[in-house]
């Protein structure tokens, strides 16, 4: 299997993603997030109680209530000295979380929105590609990551709530994103702007690995071997078939670009962008008839292949790690 | 007391008039406004069926978008399931959407006014009522076929906002995206229609005496939301019509591989899409503060904040746009100006609220249904409002944007502060047009229901959100642990559905409408003049208002009116009349005839209708049929208008005596005109914007605009046609009824002349509209340009046609003011539209 | 028209302020000399804000409806002061 260590699983946090972050970039944004919180229940309360008192209270408590200067006092000056605070912080905190503030010593990944899929291409300090994969982002922890985000179709939105805000993928545009993951994990994320038929299941997911451990991933990035034995016969049904037309296979003569770049395919944790664990058995369901498992995605259902050429086909592939 | 007009105020003390009316007086009113009968109820223009009908219809469409709200929940009751399949389920959020905002939330609140206001007011209706009447069949028609277009499965899927390219032709090649367009473009227009009568209703025909300053707290929302209608629903009209073009010509104008850039189309939405919140919380706004008072038995506290907080509202509101758009990539400064704003535009929801609070404290709130709602109504928008602060937080906002948690929001604000505030309205005007009141006892069930059932289904929402569950999605996955807060939200809205079915029930138990006024009465002891006796005409007689709640005041006004003791006790010229005022201290000016029972608004609706229909079914030929018997409709509607009254002064009681014909700036035929050019202005400006917004984004395909100095020959035109035109008055007073109707033919010529010229340098230059958005966008303002021409060359016409006839009065005329304005119009349209364009070169 | 001046100005002075600063972002750029721009366009909306407070408070009214006028002027003159106040904050924090 996959040279990398071990990746705990998604950690099981009672707290919602949001309140969870595990990064600098989602980290300010959670404590603003429980200090309005707490202030917004705070002003109901408030505001229920000063209702509770306009109907039920004494004519004594009612009075205080009953005149303009209560309006000018809660209706006025008391929203303007809170909002004065928050949009300070508001405004401090999006500069400071801006990707304009970049350093130069970020690692460099372009993310490329697709009907509904990720194509990721990893980029070297001078912003050129090095290698693809899709659907997935290994990074090391501790370091900052600059995405470019683009579109190839219509507007996506990646968004990893546990690592940063969301940011659209707009056509003809590049938006910039820092991200960073302060523990090893897998983050869950899943695009956030809709965009047509199966956009539902558009997931994907980011993998943090200790720094040693990106190292490895990052050498054992080199295209699998020749398939053997049941997978050679799935290698040659793989390029018979169609399936080399929109799919890259480094290493093989499958150079398709319609489709996710499957050199390393094998060692994914999800199939279909982010919705299905990955394992033969998804595998081959997914070749047969990825039609039922994500209606409306691009990739048609093969029914022709028999059930031993089915397992062929995912031996191949679970094989390209 | 200072005067506006010259009027004596002195001259109120006449009224009321003592001593029995004469003889026939009544009966020659009734006459005027007899009630329609079988087929008339088609071609009646009396607001008090309109408003009706127009109640009627918008709260069908919530009956059903709120069906397709309860098939969601069911599909998200638990992950995975397959209720709806995947592009259904994708139709119907986008109908609910759509459908609540478009055809539900603003048309209910046209309604109401409709309904409303000229009680309110003190009128017997409002000043156009064809123009009413049109707005709302063109409603009901376009509005249902639009919806219609569910069950055929055709029905539009890409959200209700709607964002290219997924829209555009490439991603959405079938229909569906055109009956938005088509349909909302035209269901839009109908919301202006409404919104021109309510601004020159409200300015123009409230009783004597009834200065702003006393004006119903209503009639101030209303004509807040009148003005940002006319402002901001241009915007959407615009964008509509882009996209459209897109589609169906290929005019590259949000497509990046050739200029265009999808984010103009956000910025043009939203410039429309959040000032639209307000324009349905505002009116909605105004009912709490119509209710509370009489709620509470005491009057309104801090009439004068809420009516400053509804100005700035209004003024705020159009700053706060990209707020929807704090995830595009904005730069942060930018993003900046538009969270500072979102944050000032709380401030008055503020007031508003602690106004209300402040009234039932002042006074004794009784908890009958319309109370109970107003109070349901304050704890949820409050709810939402502080929620709105949390999204307006740049930061917080790049995490929950799009998710369940802005659904939660968006339903906490919308119901708190539009649905909540419209169901006690019901309650609280039901008995005004019904012969009986509604259920009380019903009532508490129905206001349990609905307030546990919106908590409960929109509360774990936040929590949905907040546990990264993305809006519009048609299912999840278990493993992301959603599906606890989605079953208890599918509860809550069945909770919710119950009680809006209950109510449903009772509706037709003791709902039973009475035009002319319920003989259920003004059972909660409301203080306004919407509660005076009243008949088909509204009051017997228009009283001097003096102060804000004139029954409370007045204990005999209601007595007082319903003899006939106030002003236009009967009927002048036998047909149907009101009154026109000055619009800041209401002082009677003139004598309006109204229009009676007509086809033309129906019919000139149906073909409208048909048209954009046909059109988006690419059914050609029904279409241009449609058109012209549309057309045809309105030109008969138009031909109605404007007859002479053969009495120059008339007395409308107490021997007070007004003008009955009036023209030039003092006539609500000009007062109308100039609201409609502020539209064109504004669908035109936002061409402008978009030109020197894809200059600025998209340089790299901007290329050289044709130079200026060629171009000097449109200009002068241009101006040519609006000295000319505006002549055409000048030449009128000379009593040259001809040479006037030449003048503005002849403004007409010109304009169209430079309109050619325009083209044909565009043309020259190289330029063509399926090459670059550029050029997309400079073609988009010559076809706006045309459109208004061909509207110009029938007006000028039809004054000619009118000389011909001798309807065409002289030294005044108020067809040729309104034509001489709107040529004029074209002219200063036509000359900028030439110059920016050619000011926009390559830096 | 008067009535609407004393009104609106305010909130006129408001949208003058936030139309010319979303503008000047969108259409010229976020560096240090639109920031600047900003800021200076801030101060003077603020001193016209305050300006036209002093001219309506020196107002003499003539009766209910003129002094009824003159308080609700006076309201959305605070309103439109907090708003502008605020327009000018993004301008002082750089990224």
């Amino acid at each position: 299997m996959s040279p990398e260590a071990p990746i705990p699983a998604s950690t099981a946090s009672w707290l919602p993603v949001i309140l969870d972050s595990a990064g600098p970039f989602s980290q300010p944004v959670t404590t603003l997030a429980w200090v309005i919180f707490t202030g917004g229940f705070v002003i109901l309360g408030i505001v229920i109680a000063a209702l509770t008192i306009a109907l039920f209270g004494s004519p004594r408590l009612k009075a205080r209530l009953g005149g303009e200067k209560a309006i000018w006092i809660g209706g006025f000056a008391f929203p303007v000295v809170v909002l004065t605070i928050l949009l300070i912080w508001g405004l401090w905190l999006t500069s400071h979380l801006s990707a304009q503030r970049i350093t130069g010593d970020e690692m460099r990944v372009r993310v490329i929105g697709e009907m509904w899929w990720w194509r990721v291409h990893y980029l070297d300090e001078n912003g050129r590609e090095t290698f693809r994969d899709a659907n997935e982002l290994h990074i090391p922890v501790g370091q900052p990551v600059l995405l470019d985000l683009q579109a190839a179709d219509v507007i996506h939105s990646f968004w990893v709530p546990r690592l940063a805000g969301k940011m659209d993928m707009i056509p003809g545009r590049t938006n910039r994103l820092l991200i960073q993951a302060d523990a090893p994990g897998v983050y869950h994320g899943q695009c956030a702007e809709y965009c047509g038929g199966p956009h539902a299941l558009m997931g994907f997911v980011v993998v943090a690995h200790a720094p040693e451990d990106f190292a490895r991933w990052q050498a054992a990035r080199a295209p699998a071997p020749a398939a053997q034995g049941s997978a050679a016969r799935g290698a040659d049904l793989f390029m018979s078939s169609g399936c080399a037309a929109c799919h890259t296979i480094r290493g093989s003569p499958a150079d398709g670009l319609a489709g996710p770049d499957l050199t390393h395919v094998g060692s994914r944790r999800s199939l279909g962008a982010g919705i299905l664990p990955n394992n033969k058995g998804t595998l081959a369901g997914w070749i047969a008839d990825s039609q039922a498992l994500k209606p409306g995605n691009r990739m048609p259902a093969y029914h022709q292949f028999d059930g031993e050429e089915l397992r062929a086909l995912a031996d191949y592939l679970a094989s390209r790690q | 007391m200072t005067s506006e007009t010259g009027f004596d105020p002195a001259l109120y003390a006449r009224l009321p008039v003592e001593g029995p009316r004469p003889e026939g007086e009544e009966e020659k009113l009734c006459r005027a406004w007899s009630a329609p009968k079988g087929w008339q109820h088609l071609t009646e223009v009396n607001n008090q069926y309109i408003g009706i009908y127009y109640v009627g219809t918008a709260f069908l469409f919530f009956i059903l978008a709120g069906i397709l709200a309860l098939l969601m929940r069911v599909q998200l009751a638990a992950p995975l399931l397959d209720v709806l399949p995947q592009d259904t389920y994708n139709q119907v959020f986008t109908m609910h959407g759509t459908v609540m905002m478009f055809l539900f939330a603003v048309p209910a609140v046209e309604a109401v006014a409709v309904l409303l206001l000229p009680q309110m007011l003190g009128a017997r209706d409002l000043p156009f009522p064809r123009l009413s009447a049109y707005a709302f069949w063109a409603y009901a028609i376009g509005g249902l076929c639009f919806f219609a277009s569910l069950f055929v499965g055709l029905a539009p899927d890409g959200g209700w906002f709607m964002y290219p390219p997924l829209t555009s032709k490439a991603f959405s090649p079938g229909i569906n995206v055109d009956f938005w367009l088509l349909g909302i473009g035209f269901i839009e227009i109908s919301a202006i229609a409404g919104a021109i009568e309510i601004i020159v209703g409200v300015m123009r025909t409230r009783a004597p005496g009834m200065s702003l300053d006393k004006m119903p707290i209503f009639a101030w929302a209303l004509l807040v939301f009148a003005v940002m209608i006319i402002i901001a629903f241009p915007a959407v009209i615009l964008s509509t019509l882009l996209l459209e073009a897109e589609r169906a010509l290929n005019w590259p104008i949000f497509d990046v591989g050739r200029g265009g850039d999808p984010v103009l189309w956000q910025h043009l939405f939203w410039f429309f899409g959040h000032p639209e919140v307000y324009i349905i919380f505002l009116p909605a706004a105004g009912m709490m503060s119509m209710i509370i008072p009489t709620v509470a038995r005491t009057e309104l506290v801090g009439y004068r904040m809420i009516v400053l907080a509804m100005l700035a509202t209004g003024f705020l509101s159009f700053g706060v746009w990209a707020h929807h758009m704090f995830t595009t990539g904005m730069p942060p400064m930018t993003t900046g100006f538009f969270s500072a704003a979102s944050m000032a535009v709380s401030v008055p929801a503020g007031i508003q609220v602690f106004s209300w609070i402040a009234t039932y404290a002042t006074g004794k709130p009784r908890f009958n249904a319309p109370g109970l709602f107003t109070m349901g109504a304050v704890i949820v928008f409050v709810t939402g409002g502080l929620t709105g602060v949390m999204v307006a937080l740049v930061p917080f906002d790049w995490q929950v944007h799009d998710t369940y948690f802005i659904v939660a929001h968006l339903h906490y604000v919308l119901i708190g502060g539009m649905v909540f505030p419209l169901f006690a309205a019901f309650y609280y005007w039901i008995p005004m047009s019904s012969a009986w009141p509604l259920s009380e006892r019903l009532a508490k069930w129905v206001f349990t229901l609905m307030f546990a059932g919106i908590n409960i289904a929109f509360m774990p929402m936040h929590f949905a959100g907040l546990m990264g569950m993305p809006r519009r999605v048609y299912t999840y996955l278990p493993e992301h642990g959603w599906a606890l807060p989605n079953l208890i939200s599918t509860i809550g809205a069945f909770m919710f559905a119950a009680g809006v079915l209950l109510f449903v029930i009772d509706l037709a138990r003791n709902f039973r409408p009475r035009p002319g006024g319920g003989s259920a009465g003004n059972v909660y002891g409301a203080g306004t003049l919407e509660w005076l006796p009243s008949d088909l005409y509204g009051s017997r007689s228009i009283p001097v208002v003096a102060s804000r709640e004139p029954l409370w005041d007045d204990p005999a006004l209601a007595q007082n009116a319903e003899r006939g003791g106030y002003f236009l006790p009967g009927s002048v010229t036998g047909y149907r009349e009101s009154l026109v005022t000055s619009p800041i201290r209401a002082e009677p000016q003139y004598l309006q005839v109204l229009p009676g029972r007509t086809a033309s608004p129906f019919a000139a609706a149906l073909f409208t209708a048909g048209f954009f229909l046909a059109l988006t079914v690419q059914a050609y030929t029904f279409s241009i049929a449609s058109a012209i018997l549309a057309l045809m409709a309105l030109l008969r509607w138009l031909w109605e208008t404007d007859r002479h009254v053969p009495l120059d002064n008339v007395d409308i009681g107490g021997g007070i005596m007004v003008p009955a014909n009036v023209t030039g700036p003092m006539s609500h035929g000009w007062w109308a005109t100039i609201t409609l050019l502020i539209v064109i202005g504004m669908i035109f400006s936002m061409a402008l914007f978009g030109n020197a917004f894809l200059w600025s984004n998209q340089p790299a395909f901007w290329s050289q605009p044709p130079a200026i100095l060629p171009a000097f020959p449109v200009l002068g035109l241009n101006l040519a046609a609006v000295a000319l035109s505006l002549g055409a008055r000048w030449i009128l007073r000379r009593q040259r009824q001809g040479w006037a109707s030449a003048a503005l033919i002849g403004a007409t010529a010109l304009a169209t002349g430079a309109l050619v010229l325009e083209h044909s340098l565009w043309r020259a230059a190289g330029f063509d509209p399926e090459m670059s958005a550029q050029a997309a966008l400079a073609y988009t303002l010559q076809a706006l340009q045309m459109f208004i021409l061909v509207v110009a060359v029938l007006m000028s016409f039809n004054i000619w046609a009118r000389v011909l006839r001798g309807l065409v009065t002289a030294p005044t005329n108020t067809s040729v003011d309104v034509a001489a304005l709107f040529i004029a119009y074209c002219g200063a349209q036509g000359f900028v539209g030439s110059l920016f364009p050619r000011l926009l070169g390559v830096s | 028209m008067k009535t609407w001046l004393i009104l609106l100005c305010g909130l006129v002075l408001w949208a003058v302020h936030f139309f010319v600063a979303y503008f000047i972002g969108e259409f010229i750029g976020e560096t240090q000399g639109p920031r600047i721009a900003v800021l200076g366009l801030t101060l003077l909306c603020l001193a016209g804000v305050a300006a036209l407070g002093v001219l309506l408070r020196s107002m003499r009214p003539e009766d209910d409806h003129d002094r009824w006028r003159r308080s609700a002027a006076l309201g959305t003159l605070a309103i439109s002061f907090v708003a502008i106040f605020w327009q000018g904050f993004p301008a002082l924090f750089v990224p």
